[in-house]
């Protein structure tokens, strides 16, 4: 699979990358947390591709892992139920808020995220 | 025919109002069930709850709730899963259904209120949904504690509490009814949904659900976690009153808070920091309860008081320290004070949890430490009698707890107000504070201490006190572990 990074070459060339996981350890559908420099990110798996974001809900900080990716591409967290699109973060419920997102490639079939957000 | 989406109605159905025709709006909606004090009308068409809901959309996702906490219910009370529990987690889990299930129903009627008094439609619209919530959240207590009556009478204080004078429930009721019962809707929002149930009850649902889980208490775990997801919905709308309330009136909204914080903080040392850095098992805890507490409760409440312009509440150096002492002195009160407890408390110092608590809590060996030790000493001597009060503590007239427990035994201060007369008493000067904004508001109530004193319990000694607080032996609190810990200390008697 092509990386698909939510970022331009130009701006990659400035980022720093960390490797998280290989590509076939998470599958579509899928989400996981990794620490990530000072962050903790949730990496996603969703429509074939890698989305990162910060991986505590806004509200009050829970990790989003532990909650559900729905199969329409929602990421609901466990703790209150707030729900925010997987592939761009932004909020569905409350619809005020949004997750932070860090940039994300795949190289060689292997994912990295940056460890400073978008 | 196809749905529409919620928020292509939502608007128009969450802001279906009344149309008086046969009463004043000031009749309809009293100011002092109100309490909007001054703020106009048209200030409220701004609140605005960001996290929606349908009523289908409720339906659908409580009734998912349910059948996952009913499963796990089921499969766990089969499998007699609570005669493996600790005794020490046992007792944080009869603690919390005698002091939480009563209060949760509490809080329907003042949902309801919301829904009937709240100052605007979409408010009025919430509560009926808070309402439910609070409903389930009851129910589900009493279901958990009626499976458990036959392994440990105590389950049935899950409804018998509140209908007895023990002294801890009537802090926990002295509080609550005051934040839910007696106060406005405004009051309400601010101090019980915003502070209490968007901050506190984290430490209760979340710090709570993870040490059950880990001490293996999956029907517990799963019960409080569920609770927990349906505060999203109801304890929101204390933000969009604090929105209203700050361009109105910025000085009230301060001061509702910085009350409210208080006099929760000291309520939640009490029922949860007791549980979290005593009953649980010293290998199952995640976090202390100062832990949880910075990093869940008080960035939080930081995190509101920045976004909103407010201050930091003037006590905060105050309730620092209060943070490092009050529960570790609640802890050894209670424990102290065993035979008036409907739980059996777990002393929680075997060297092993005193090599915990001297981690996360480096002064608490010469706070707390040398107390045990005494108690420890009088133990292993068979001078049992002397581990036993033989008078009650003085109570403060704000928090009904005990003086001198909201610090160490190097902070000990008299904090009195005379008022027309009478003197009050308090554990502090934050708690006198709390007193002199509203004296009319507190000056009225009697504490424990004040009708003893009063004569109001008969006989005046242990069992009259013991008889009007409905302790029977059979619920009667004692050490969780009969004192086994004390013979980590055995050689302590030698060199005696």
């Amino acid at each position: 699979m092509e990386g698909v990074a939510a970022v331009s070459t130009e701006k990659t060339k400035d980022i720093d990358y960390v490797e998280v996981c290989a590509e076939d350890e998470l599958w579509d559908g899928e989400m996981d947390a990794f620490d990530v420099g000072d962050h903790e990110i949730l990496l996603v798996h969703f429509g074939q591709q890698y989305f990162a974001y910060d991986g505590l809900c806004p509200h009050q900080s829970v990790a989003l892992v532990d909650g559900e990716l729905t199969e329409d591409g929602l990421i609901i967290c466990g703790a209150h139920q707030w729900q925010f699109r997987a592939d761009n973060g932004k909020g569905v419920n409350p619809a005020n808020e949004c997750l932070q997102a860090f940039p994300v490639k795949v190289e060689n079939g292997r994912v990295y995220v940056g460890t400073e957000p978008e | 025919m196809a749905l529409l989406n919620r928020d292509d109605w939502y608007d128009i159905a969450r802001d279906v109002d009344w149309t008086l025709k046969y009463v004043d709006r000031d009749e309809a909606f009293p100011e002092e069930w109100v309490g909007a004090k001054g703020i106009p009308l048209e200030a409220w068409e701004d609140w605005d709850e960001p996290f929606r809901v349908s009523y289908r959309e409720y339906v659908m996702v409580q009734r998912e709730k349910e059948a996952g906490v009913s499963a796990i219910r089921e499969a766990m009370v089969r499998a007699k899963a609570y005669q493996q529990l600790d005794d020490g987690h046992k007792a944080s889990t009869q603690l919390h259904m005698g002091t939480t299930c009563m209060v949760e129903q509490m809080a329907v009627t003042m949902q309801s209120r919301f829904s009937r008094f709240a100052p605007c439609a979409r408010w009025r619209s919430l509560g009926a949904f808070g309402m439910l919530d609070e409903i389930r959240h009851a129910q589900l207590d009493m279901r958990f504690s009626h499976d458990l009556l036959n392994e440990d009478p105590r389950f049935d204080w899950c409804q018998k509490a509140f209908h007895t004078n023990e002294w801890g429930v009537l802090a926990v009721r002295n509080f609550f009814d005051d934040v839910m019962l007696n106060a406005d809707c405004v009051e309400a929002a601010l101090a019980t949904s915003l502070t209490v149930e968007h901050g506190f009850t984290n430490i209760q649902f979340v710090a709570m659900a993870s040490d059950a889980m880990e001490a293996g208490d999956v029907n517990f775990s799963s019960l409080l976690s569920s609770i927990q997801t349906d505060e999203a919905r109801h304890a929101q709308l204390g933000f969009p009153t604090l929105d209203v309330v700050m361009k109105h009136d910025p000085k009230r909204a301060q001061q509702i808070l910085d009350v409210s914080f208080w006099r929760a903080f000291r309520l939640f040392q009490t029922l949860t920091g007791t549980s979290m850095d005593y009953y649980t098992p010293v290998e199952k805890r995640k976090m202390s309860f100062k832990e949880f507490m910075l990093e869940w409760i008080i960035k939080h409440h930081e995190r509101i008081l920045r976004d909103y312009g407010l201050k930091k509440p003037w006590y905060w150096s105050q309730f620092e320290e209060a943070l490092e002492h009050g529960h570790h002195a609640m802890h050894i009160g209670t424990w102290f004070w065993r035979p008036t407890l409907f739980w059996k408390p777990n002393a929680g110092v075997s060297k092993a949890e005193r090599r915990w608590l001297n981690e996360k809590y480096p002064s608490w060996d010469d706070s707390w430490g040398v107390l045990w030790d005494e108690i420890i000493k009088n133990v292993n001597d068979g001078k049992m009698e002397k581990t036993y009060p033989e008078t009650l503590p003085a109570l403060c007239n704000i928090t009904q707890l005990p003086l001198g427990s909201a610090l160490d035994r190097h902070h000990l201060g008299c904090h009195q107000v005379v008022h027309e007369g009478r003197v009050y008493h308090f554990d502090s000067e934050v708690s006198k504070w709390i007193f002199e904004l509203e004296p009319e508001r507190y000056a009225g109530h009697m504490n424990v201490v004040d009708r003893f004193i009063a004569g109001q319990i008969q006989p005046m000694n242990l069992e009259g006190g013991l008889q009007w607080m409905s302790i029977t032996p059979e619920v009667m609190g004692d050490d969780a572990y009969g004192y086994a810990w004390a013979q980590d200390y055995k050689d302590m008697r030698v060199a005696a």
